[in-house]
């Protein structure tokens, strides 16, 4: 339940990073939490799943608008890949940067 | 101890190369962090989409709160206290659906595309430069005096731009910035040229005098001069001449002669080229730009008012270059129509006593001259009246988004213009485009405040100078007029502009403009109604001066007027159906001399069923007819046949091609040499060329689609309109669009289907102004939006909005209300 508690609270640290700073919130983010988790075991794995729990909430939000169907259309095109694939991609990034930044800053 | 370090090393390596991936364009991609940001990046791009239904914004510079009420087809009407406030608001509101747009054709125009997109727009902002429109822009802003309504009109509109522009956070920047990685540019008044100068572009380039060269050096110059006539030899002009049909000039067209032998020399020195690809000229298919307006008097309309309607055909892009605005100031302006995303004023529209449209008049205004030069490589001189002049030498920098430098050209200039080097020889042109006024951002004004057809058009003859335009206006009065307005060079000796001048004398030089009473013109003539399609504007047996020799061909002109004489109670509903009239002129003139060939050639199945599907054809370019796909097969075949001793020997040259409006001349000749095939021994005479064109397009066709009448000859299976988005990218554009028209019909549509009707307007001028219109698009610029293609269904179909038109906010039903902003001064 405290491991729940404190992903959740990476993911909120982490969306009011994005929403205000941008992508590099994700990593400083978990850079972050990492060093306040010094020496507990598990602080990456929070990190990243914090990450992708902000960014998935943050996409989920934006599909649920009304244009995005017209959004996906518009921009099916432009990628190499299907946007639903973009979509997972982007949160796969952000756990990425957010795990591999803890993982730089954690000491076990 | 070694896991730990090997693992911190991983994830250094990870973060070094997904970080890298997030800050850095990625081949054709921009930094990905950026882009996939769920809160500010391109899926965040939807929370703008639509416009939302109250908002508020701050101008600086503005002197009262403006009311903005977008209309049900999201059409802003901007209500002011002054003139210099809704000019701020229309660039706040234009900027607000279509800031990418704006920056796009803005870089067009300075040639500094590459500052956006990238290196792969090298070579349109080379041939941008080299033409000299960047140059001209910055020295035509030079001369503005910032006291003059010119200047606060054009800088309180670049105020309301940029004031919108800050005025977004990264989520709301448009999608096509996220997609590039870019953020938009500050605007200003010399963009407004820029754009100014991307119109003359499109509308006032001629290669006449390259084509004319060409065939010369083919056929010899009296035959090319025949072929590639000044004057049209159809002639259905614009300023009324007086006759009930079109008046045919039929001369005898002389059979192709011995090469001119000074015109093969250049021919050969400037080499194989495409000479309007090499100038970096736009290429003009048949109709790319083919415009109509016509008006009809109150003595020959149902409602006994004055009728308008008009349709300017450019290349269609989404979004398009119109944006439909409203602006009111009380007791100043009351204006409604269309402006170009950049520009401060309503291009084309009306107001409450008169409405105005344009077609181009495709007056010859660009001359080439072949320079000598005091080195083939690297000039630094050119001769002119036996002595060296100096070459203005400017060196121009091409630049990456990130300001690394992709390129540096020197350009070089004569006293006429830029110099450029064609293989081995140096030729400068003169341009109309590069000497415009700066008072064109101001002429649009100046229109809108008109209160008659006549001062309207004598404000436009007073100020306006480039791209030239047929002048379309009527009032509420009655009155229905046109002009011809624009800056006609007069030339020297034979006044011939179509000509490759010798640039070492002054002797060649432009001796000055045409004055106004010389413009073709017409007012509220007998006929009771007057048009344009591109024509030559007058009748040589009434004004044989030069002015042009690139005319549209005469079918459109020929069919609007048949049209007209032919209905004494035109309804508004009429001029919208003319609009997209399929019935083609062009092909009466050739399908009863296809068909008479058929029955009286030599029995051949082919060509017999060929002339037969022909006959039956009710020559209507409708989506469903079965015919139209023939009939232009035919046209293609029988004009490669006919002017093969046109085409140069070099494989893959390209040679000069007169239009199908001299090929309707030689159908009266059928003996004429040129019917002949110089590939063969024997002599042919038209009919059996006309024959050979029958059967080898039917063949091809039932071998490429089957039998005559089935669904793959339907012409919806072959012509549609294609409209991309300005970046070009397929998801974001729109084909395969269905269309009523062809080659030559009122509403023409050609090769690959991207030109077309860019607006349609019709408007009866009674008590109460009424208006309907469409545009292919819709007024937002973000994909997403519902309003970015909104109008295409209507447009297609052929059919109009009614335009809302409010003289007060409170005017508008709420029904018809879809949004509502309000613009303040910033707070001190």
């Amino acid at each position: 339940m405290m491991r729940l508690l404190r992903v959740l609270g990476v993911a909120v640290a982490v969306a009011i990073g994005t929403w205000f700073g941008g992508w590099w919130a994700v990593p400083l983010c978990g850079a972050v939490y990492a060093v306040l988790r010094q020496q507990q075991p598990g602080a990456v794995s929070e990190a990243a799943f914090g990450a992708m729990l902000a960014w998935s909430s943050l996409l989920v939000w934006q599909v649920s608008h009304p244009a995005f169907a017209r959004l996906s259309a518009a921009v099916s095109g432009v990628f190499p890949v299907p946007v639903p694939v973009l979509m997972l991609l982007s949160v796969c990034i952000a756990g990425v940067l957010a795990a591999s930044a803890a993982r730089l800053t954690h000491r076990e | 101890m070694a896991q730990s370090r090997f693992g911190t090393l991983s994830a250094l390596l990870v973060l070094g190369v997904v970080g890298y991936i997030c800050l850095r364009p990625t081949g054709p991609l921009p930094p990905l962090g950026p882009l996939i940001d769920p809160a500010n990046g391109l899926f965040a791009t939807v929370q703008s989409a639509e416009l939302p239904a109250m908002a508020d914004g701050t101008i600086p510079g503005l002197r009262a709160p403006v009311s903005v009420t977008y209309d049900d087809r999201g059409v802003p009407h901007i209500f002011a206290a002054n003139t210099a406030d809704a000019y701020r608001a229309l660039g706040y509101v234009v900027a607000r659906d279509r800031l990418f747009q704006i920056e796009m054709q803005t870089r067009a125009g300075a040639g500094t595309l590459t500052e956006l997109v990238g290196a792969r727009a090298l070579p349109l902002d080379q041939t941008t430069r080299a033409l000299g429109m960047p140059r001209a822009a910055k020295q035509r802003v030079a001369t503005i005096d910032t006291s003059t309504e010119t200047w606060r009109m054009a800088s309180s509109y670049a105020a309301g731009v940029n004031a919108w522009m800050r005025s977004l956070s990264r989520r709301a920047l448009p999608l096509e910035y996220k997609l590039l990685g870019r953020a938009p540019q500050e605007y200003g008044v010399v963009d407004m040229m820029h754009l100014l100068n991307r119109m003359g572009y499109t509308l006032s380039t001629s290669d006449n005098e390259l084509q004319n060269l060409q065939a010369s050096a083919a056929v010899g110059r009296t035959a090319a001069d025949a072929l590639f006539p000044v004057h049209a030899p159809i002639v259905e002009p614009i300023q009324p001449n007086g006759q009930q049909v079109a008046r045919v000039a039929q001369t005898m067209i002389p059979a192709p002669g011995t090469p001119d032998s000074l015109a093969v020399a250049l021919r050969e020195a400037l080499g194989p080229h495409d000479l309007r690809v090499a100038l970096g000229l736009p290429e003009r298919g048949p109709d790319a730009v083919g415009s109509n307006n016509w008006a009809v008097s109150p003595s020959r309309s149902a409602s006994g008012h004055a009728l308008l309607a008009g349709d300017p055909h450019l290349e269609l892009t989404l979004p398009s270059i119109w944006y439909e605005a409203h602006l009111v100031v009380p007791d100043t302006l009351d204006v409604y129509g269309v402006t170009i995303p950049g520009l401060p004023g309503i291009v084309i529209g009306f107001n409450r006593d008169v409405a105005w449209t344009f077609t181009n008049v495709g007056a010859d205004v660009m001359d080439f001259y072949l320079e000598t030069v005091d080195d083939p490589v690297n000039p630094s001189r050119y001769q002119l009246d036996g002595a060296w002049q100096p070459l203005e030498r400017r060196v121009e920098r091409f630049l990456e988004p990130d300001g690394a430098l992709i390129r540096e050209d020197t350009l070089r200039y004569t006293h006429r213009g830029p110099l450029r080097r064609i293989n081995d020889r140096w030729i400068s042109h003169r341009w109309t485009v590069l000497e415009g006024a700066a008072r064109e951002t101001e002429v649009f004004h100046r229109a809108a405040r008109s209160t008659s057809a006549r001062e309207l058009l004598d404000q436009m003859a007073a100020n306006y100078r480039v791209p030239a335009q047929n002048m379309l206006a009527a009032d509420r009065g009655g009155e229905i007029a046109i002009r011809s307005t624009g800056r006609y060079p007069i030339r020297p000796d034979s006044g011939r502009g179509d000509v490759l001048r010798l640039g070492n004398t002054r002797r060649s030089d432009w001796l000055g403009d045409w004055a106004m009473a010389d413009y073709p013109q017409a007012f509220s003539p007998a006929q009771g109604f007057l048009a344009s399609a591109n024509q030559e504007p007058i009748d040589p047996l009434v004004q044989s001066r030069y002015l042009g020799a690139d005319w549209e061909r005469p079918w459109r002109a020929i069919r609007i007027n048949e049209l007209l004489r032919g209905n004494a109670q035109v309804t508004a509903d009429d001029m919208r159906m003319y609009q997209t009239d399929p019935r083609s002129a062009r092909a009466d003139a050739f399908v009863p001399v296809f068909t008479q060939v058929a029955r009286n050639a030599p029995p051949k199945p082919s060509i017999v069923r060929a002339g037969q599907v022909l006959a039956s054809w009710d020559r209507r370019y409708t989506t469903d007819n079965t015919v139209a796909v023939l009939f232009e097969a035919v046209m293609t075949n029988l004009s490669r046949m006919l002017y093969d001793e046109l085409q140069p020997d070099q494989d893959g040259a390209t040679g000069p091609r007169p239009t199908d409006m001299m090929t309707a001349m030689l159908l009266k000749e059928p003996t004429n040499a040129w019917w002949d095939l110089r590939s063969t021994s024997a002599v042919e005479t038209r009919d059996e060329i006309i024959a050979d064109a029958l059967e080898l397009s039917f063949d091809e066709l039932t071998a490429r689609l089957g039998q005559p009448d089935s669904s793959s000859w339907r012409w919806s299976a072959h012509r549609t309109a294609t409209i991309n988005h300005l970046l070009r990218m397929p998801s974001l554009s729109r084909t395969g669009i269905p269309v009523q028209g062809g080659n030559g019909t009122l509403s023409p549509s050609t090769g690959a289907g991207t030109h077309g009707a860019s607006w349609r307007m019709v408007v009866e001028l009674g008590p109460n102004v009424e208006a309907r219109a469409i545009y292919p698009g819709g007024q937002s610029g973000h994909p997403a939006s519902v309003r970015y293609d909104d109008r295409l269904a209507a447009w297609s179909a052929g059919r109009l909005d009614a335009l809302r038109v409010p003289r007060t906010a409170n005017e508008l039903p709420g029904n018809q209300r879809r949004a509502q902003l309000t613009l303040t001064p910033p707070s001190r």
